[in-house]
């Protein structure tokens, strides 16, 4: 049988509204993961030490505010440490603009506000397998 | 890269590595055999295990506990393991959260594992991720139980000390003294110490401790205000002056009867891992005698271990 | 407390009334009837956990008790309202939140509103500033984009310039330490502005909320928190009389995902935390009660959120006149601002906003709020622009000038449903008080994660409603028109050469000041928060005087009282 998906569902920058994360980490547990979960405001290379340190396949980023606007030097960081198998996705308040951008600097998937947890497990757990396909081997 | 360098990276405590093979180990199987034979664990690392009821506050006594040892030129592991939904098997791992200002050092590696089913307060990868830890360059592994307030003697089988965690005034501790919790503990601390209370746990606990059942063994009962730091260098004292009187005594100067479950147990885990990973004719056969209602669980493992002479 | 009657166990009719015999008969085939067309006796319930019943009458609520329940507004018990005139005489203060970029943009904004007749303004700032921090100190990508930069005094200086600040009414949202109230207090110093006429209120002084629900504006570890709030309020009472120091807000905690009775529960909770701690400090209740100020959110639940605010009422001003003995009659009024809900906005078809906006505003007025703030439709696209902003003003304007909506002091008074559910509704809301009481006070259960947990499984019980359909959400989980593509938010954000201006504005500013004079103010404030004796924040105040920033403010207090870190509950 595979192992559960590992997740870490976190905030960077500034903003601290975490209800939708915390929905988000309660519904993929329901759905199976296992999931690492931090309070707000995290650092970028925190973020990249959590991703390494606990393995995890995708990284979930909630915005609300502004925040997302960090994520490409997430997506830089996250190269530069190795884990370009990791996928990000991020939820929020994500004008189009900023989407195309994010997209991009390579982020998976936006959730939108209105997303059902079901549409967000669904392709998070797509994406862990993606994520586990493209690890390199150690061993 | 090959397994000499894996061997290497891992030995050296490369951080790049470490988090991966730590997946593997956790995950057991096949892979889980080859990374074995890369591994060479160190004697000394001191494997010391926290359990306690929830929110007796053991991540934030661990938070000031890495605080305290890093002040003190210590490298330390610390594996949370946090309970898994009974319905779907998933996990929200949160311990960590309170430990998360060590995440920058480099002499601090927090990782978090989800019990995956088990009971009895960790999970059925946590001792092969410990040989990976011991494997490692830290001086102390932390294993924070489940924590699920049912007495967790699990932890007895991969630890060289216990430190059960109580509060003020919690019918739950109370309940553990009665069920023999000193029985797992080398130390038992007060958390909270400064709500109202305190000092009656303290004094209970010292009781049941000093009971004539217990006479082999005087557990110290040490007060701590986690959160601020209060009674952390002394709980530190004692675990490192526990562990270096531990590693020169002769191994019978433990209670031999804890060494026994402790190895019976160990045992049994990895027969039966193996078990489960294996693909022997013999199981399979039995299985379907099972399936086929020709047999009962209880006489197919007779007929098993019958024929190993178990 | 003053007692409600629940009204099932009494006797049914009382003389003058209908018959027995015909009534009981008109309401069975009533209930036969229905019983045949809707084939379910299934209950309904609200989102607070209340069954709500097809219809309502004299058996659920019969007036019998209405002198004590009820009273006329402006007397005990306050349940239809804190004053004689509610909305015939002044309808509510229009409090539109403003903050974005510079303080040049600020204040460009505020002289458009202040000319378009706008009496009382907001200050937002940014979230650097939420957090405790300089704009130096944080990406400078995320600066301006949520509120106003403002961390000296020439900053709230040039936020203000050209208006006069004496009796404007300025709600700052200005967590502990309460550095912007300090710089606005220095303005006033240098412009010989008297702190007498200087109003307003400290919008985020509820710390409890922070710690809970609102983590980005918790700044101090909690004890050093607690002490902060009680000396500004200390300090307002006795040297800024006309400001309200304290805003305890249950729209964090309903945001956060409390049901409306919780987050109610909650804020009441925390409101007598806080009269506790006030009391022993050594301060009046009798002066400190009339300074307390409430700020909630109002969802769509219309009945709901009316029950919500008049059962808050009559709650807080029995605790008010009962447990705490205070005998003034303006202590015991229950004045709130509220917000429109967020969390009921949709992004899929979203000018579908203005209508649930607009019908969240009519529960706020029909409950009796003092202050209302609308939100824009686009708020979930991305920070509201300035033409959305301006139709949620109108929202407002309509309300009261078109719909008559202020005709009549507390129109749905007497009403059969929201009596009772009014009752039901307090009923739900001292049962959560006492829960936490149980715990030892809010300041307790907060520490001990048990309001977290509660917040944390009403909320997910409301996403689990709307993924299962049970909670319709227009747009969302039914009547989606995919035809009606997102509209794309305009995106307003400062220029990054202003944001570069600013920062170089902020260096001059650190550069020029006397620096000998700065340190000594801070040193000040750290030795008068290791001191029992002495005010902290009078020391904030006459830090914010000498040129000593917000960021540095902060962080002197966040070293001696410890950082603030809330409690999640994951």
């Amino acid at each position: 049988m595979q192992p559960p998906p590992r997740i870490l569902v976190t905030k960077i920058g500034l903003d601290g509204h975490d209800r939708g994360s915390r929905i988000v980490a309660t519904a993929l547990r329901d759905a199976g993961m296992e999931v690492i979960y931090t309070p707000p405001w995290q650092d970028i290379e925190t973020v990249v030490g959590l991703a390494r340190d606990e393995d995890v396949d995708v990284i979930g980023i909630g915005s609300l505010a502004t925040d997302h606007l960090l994520v490409p030097k997430l997506m830089d960081a996250l190269k530069d440490a190795g884990l370009d198998h990791v996928c990000v996705v991020v939820g929020g308040i994500v004008p189009e603009v900023d989407e195309r951008d994010l997209l991009t600097a390579g982020v998976s998937r936006v959730f939108h506000p209105g997303s059902s947890m079901q549409e967000i497990s669904v392709e998070v757990s797509r994406l862990a397998q993606c994520a586990r396909e493209q690890a390199p081997e150690i061993i | 890269m090959n397994p000499q360098q894996l061997a290497d990276r891992l030995r050296a405590g490369d951080r790049s590595v470490l988090g991966r093979v730590i997946s593997v180990a956790e995950n057991g199987g096949e892979r889980w055999q080859r990374l074995l034979r890369l591994l060479s664990p160190a004697d000394d690392t001191a494997i010391i295990g926290f359990t306690g009821s929830p929110g007796s506050g053991k991540s934030t006594l661990i938070d000031a506990l890495i605080t305290e040892l890093r002040g003190r030129e210590k490298t330390i592991a610390v594996v949370a393991i946090d309970p898994s939904s009974p319905f779907s098997g998933g996990a929200v791992l949160g311990d960590r959260c309170r430990m998360n200002r060590h995440q920058g050092d480099p002499g601090v590696y927090i990782r978090s594992l989800s019990a995956r089913g088990s009971v009895g307060g960790l999970s059925a990868g946590a001792g092969r991720v410990v040989e990976v830890l011991k494997s490692g360059s830290f001086d102390l592994v932390l294993i924070e139980t489940v924590g699920s307030g049912q007495s967790e003697v699990d932890i007895l089988e991969l630890a060289d000390m216990c430190i059960v965690i109580c509060t003020p005034n919690s019918g739950d501790d109370i309940q553990a003294i009665k069920s023999g919790i000193c029985e797992i503990a080398d130390i038992l601390v007060v958390n909270k110490a400064d709500l109202a209370g305190a000092d009656r746990t303290i004094q209970q606990l010292i009781t049941a401790g000093n009971l004539p059942s217990n006479a082999a063994r005087k557990v110290p009962v040490l007060p701590a205000v986690a959160t601020q730091g209060t009674g952390i260098p002394v709980l530190v004292d004692r675990i490192l002056a526990q562990d270096s009187t531990a590693r020169a005594a002769t191994p019978d100067r433990k209670d031999s009867g804890r060494i026994h479950r402790r190895l019976a147990r160990t045992i049994a885990r990895d027969v039966e891992q193996q078990l489960l990973d294996s693909s022997d004719q013999e199981l399979t056969e039995l299985c379907d005698l099972i399936q086929r209602g020709q047999s009962s669980f209880k006489n197919a493992a007779l007929a098993w271990m019958t024929k190993r002479k178990l | 407390m003053a007692k409600i009657h629940t009204e099932k166990n009494k006797a049914i009719d009382r003389p003058g009334g209908p018959s027995p015999q015909s009534s009981t008969t008109a309401k069975e085939r009533w209930q036969r009837e229905y019983n045949k067309q809707i084939g379910s006796t299934e209950p309904v319930y609200n989102r607070s956990g209340v069954a709500i019943k097809p219809i309502y009458d004299r058996h659920d609520w019969d007036g019998s008790h209405s002198d004590t329940e009820l009273g006329y507004p402006g007397q005990s018990p306050m349940t239809r309202g804190i004053y004689p005139t509610m909305h015939r005489g002044r309808t509510w203060s229009q409090r539109q939140l403003i903050g974005f970029g510079i303080p040049a943009d600020y204040n460009a904004r505020l002289r458009g509103l202040i000319k378009s007749g706008v009496s009382a303004v907001s200050l937002i700032p940014c979230n650097s500033v939420y957090r405790g921090f300089d704009a130096d100190q944080v990406p400078a990508e995320l600066l301006g984009t949520c509120g106003v930069v403002l961390n000296t005094v020439d900053d709230m200086d040039a936020c203000f310039e050209q208006v006069d600040i004496a009796d404007l009414s300025t709600a700052q949202n200005d967590p502990s330490p309460f550095t912007l109230l300090a710089l606005l207090l220095a303005v006033a110093k240098r412009r010989g502005v008297p702190w007498s006429r200087v109003t307003g209120t400290s919008n985020q002084s509820d710390y409890i909320s922070h710690f809970v629900a609102n983590h980005m504006f918790f700044r101090l570890a909690l004890p050093g928190a607690r002490r902060v709030l009680v000396d500004h309020i200390a300090f307002t009472l006795e040297h800024v009389p006309g400001w309200n120091p304290l805003s305890v807000v249950g729209q964090h905690m309903q945001q956060a995902g409390a049901t409306p009775a919780e987050a109610m529960a909650f804020t009441l909770s925390t409101a007598i935390q806080y009269a506790r701690d006030c009391i022993n400090r050594g301060l009046d209740p009798e002066q400190f009660f009339p300074r307390f100020t409430f700020f909630f959110d109002i969802s769509i639940s219309v009945f709901e959120e009316v029950a919500k605010f008049r059962a808050g009422r009559r709650i807080w001003e029995s605790i008010v006149r009962e447990q705490f003995e205070v005998k003034n009659p303006r202590a015991g009024r229950f004045k709130f601002h509220a917000q429109t809900s967020g969390v009921d906005l949709t992004r899929q078809q979203p000018l579908n906003n203005i209508a649930r906006v607009a019908t969240q505003a009519i529960a706020g007025i029909l409950g009796g709020l003092q202050s209302l703030h609308t939100d824009s439709y686009d708020e979930v696209l991305s920070v509201p622009t300035e033409q959305a902003a301006r139709i949620a003003i109108d929202t407002q304007n309509i309300l009261r000038e078109e719909a008559h909506l202020t005709d009549v002091i507390d129109p749905l008074g007497g009403s059969y449903y929201v009596e009772s559910l009014t009752n039901q509704m307090q009923e739900k809301i001292t049962s959560v008080m006492d829960r936490i009481e149980g715990c030892g006070g809010m300041y307790n259960a907060v520490q001990n994660g048990v309001v977290q947990t509660m917040i944390g499984e009403s909320a997910l019980a409301f996403q689990q409603r709307i993924d299962s359909g049970e909670q319709t959400l227009v747009g969302v989980n039914r009547y989606q028109d995919e035809s009606q593509a997102t509209p794309t938010a305009g995106l307003e954000r400062t220029a990054p050469e202003r944001i570069s201006t600013h920062l170089q504005t902020l260096e001059r500013f650190k550069e020029n000041r006397n620096q000998s004079t700065v340190r000594k103010a801070l040193d000040q404030l750290a030795h008068a928060a290791n001191s029992d004796s002495e005010n902290v924040y009078a020391k904030v105040v006459d830090a914010a005087v000498a040129g000593v920033t917000h960021g540095e403010i902060v962080a002197c207090l966040r070293r001696e009282f410890g950082d603030g870190a809330p409690l999640i509950v994951p």
